[in-house]
């Protein structure tokens, strides 16, 4: 048995709570919380009737233990982490956990936060359970309400913020190194190619990307002649069953790759698209499939050279 | 979190009532002495030991080894947090299991996360 937190992390924690642990800086805390814009330090000092020492003291305790940041130079807002660990008991109008909770959200709301939570899960699998990146995402989204009275953009926000405190909570415990580019390998079935490419990259570059694949009309199972193949190149298969290609895997690639399905695959800004032509390998002997594989393996090598991840 | 969000967020707040009252001096009071009773390294990592249990509830011995402290230590920071309404004590037999009370455990997991 261990603790969920390591004792860096408590010594970091145990730092931020002593910061805040005192009438006056929490005082300060709340007023720069409710208030419309960054608050200077005369503004404080006059919202609770301080002496400028006071609040100057306060305000500096608060930015050591990261609760406050300076905005233009001379005024003080919360940080994200002082807003998400304290938020909800810096504002008296928020009441304390009442009426919160999934089961009050209306259903619709309900369902969008369901597919929120899908989207994330499936991106961050690797870090966190689906629990976890639930709790994530219904707190990220009462959060947000609780602020904001304009309520239409609120999912799609939710998204990006939940998104924001899951790599953010995953690369501070060293879970995820930041920059590691996500490769999508594409193909029709995603029983073939996609699979020897992926399987590949996972060879050449290992830890330093992340590979998915996904098919636009996967097939039931990886073709067995292809895992052959791998098999005697002593190549692990990456993916273990062929996945459809959904909005969600293209959303999380840095890189999409597609093989013979060009025009299924969703187009977003800010990724990079290529388009290999390789013969599908279905029915193929076996003979011409280890050519593809080795066809395959020149181009995974190539690109991944081109973005300084082959060994 | 990038740039924008913060952007977001703050937009989001300009929009709420200006004027609100602050915590009143009662209020931050009362929630600074609790704030301080977490604000230990070694009472949150107790904390994050009895959240990840199983059962919710542990023995000294399972602290003193998880955490690599010392029994008078852990049992120093245990008595305080009881004392203090944290944390439960129930004796059974030879042993106590300390669980965390009902009415702190949302509070402590959002401290925790």
């Amino acid at each position: 048995m261990t603790p969920a937190i390591t004792s860096d992390d408590a010594a970091t924690r145990a730092r931020q709570l002593a910061a805040v642990a005192d009438p006056h800086r929490l005082r300060v805390l709340s007023v720069i919380a409710v208030a419309s814009e960054a608050v200077t330090a005369g503004a404080v000092a006059s919202a609770l009737a301080m002496s400028r020492l006071e609040s100057d003291r306060a305000i500096t305790a608060l930015v050591e233990g990261g609760l406050l940041e300076v905005e233009g130079g001379r005024a003080y807002t919360l940080t994200p982490d002082a807003w998400f660990r304290f938020g909800r008991m810096l504002d008296p109008a928020r009441g304390d956990g009442e009426g919160s909770g999934r089961w009050s959200l209306p259903v619709d709301i309900r369902l969008a936060l369901d597919r929120v939570v899908e989207q994330l899960t499936y991106r961050y699998s690797a870090f966190f359970s689906r629990e976890s990146v639930e709790g994530f995402v219904f707190d990220s989204y009462e959060l947000l309400r609780d602020r904001a009275s304009v309520t239409q953009h609120l999912v799609t926000l939710t998204n990006r913020y939940a998104a924001d405190r899951l790599a953010a909570v995953a690369s501070s415990r060293g879970l995820m190194l930041r920059g590691v580019p996500e490769l999508l390998f594409v193909c029709v079935r995603n029983a073939g190619r996609s699979q020897l490419a992926a399987a590949h990259a996972r060879s050449i570059a290992g830890n330093r990307i992340h590979v998915r694949t996904a098919g636009s009309s996967p097939a039931s199972a990886i073709d067995p002649v292809v895992a052959q193949v791998l098999e005697e190149d002593a190549l692990p298969i990456v993916a273990e069953f062929p996945k459809p290609l959904t909005d969600e895997v293209v959303l999380a690639a840095d890189i999409v790759i597609t093989m013979g399905c060009g025009d299924s695959c969703p187009v977003y800004p800010g990724r990079r698209y290529l388009d290999w032509e390789i013969q599908d390998p279905v029915g193929a002997p076996i003979e011409e499939i280890r050519l593809i594989s080795a066809q395959v393996r020149e181009r995974v090598h190539q690109l991944l050279a081109s973005i300084g991840v082959a060994s | 979190m990038p740039i924008d969000m913060i952007a977001v967020m703050q937009t989001a707040r300009t929009q709420r009532h200006a004027a609100e009252p602050p915590l009143d001096l009662q209020a931050a009071t009362r929630i600074a002495r609790a704030l301080a009773t977490f604000a230990d390294p070694t009472r949150l990592r107790i904390l994050s030991l009895i959240d990840a249990s199983r059962n919710g509830e542990v023995t000294v011995r399972e602290i003193t080894d998880a955490l690599e402290i010392r029994q008078p230590n852990a049992s120093h920071h245990l008595k305080l947090m009881v004392e203090d309404g944290v944390l439960r004590r129930e004796v059974h037999g030879r042993n106590s299991l300390y669980s965390i009370h009902p009415d702190h455990a949302e509070r402590i997991r959002e401290l925790l996360r």
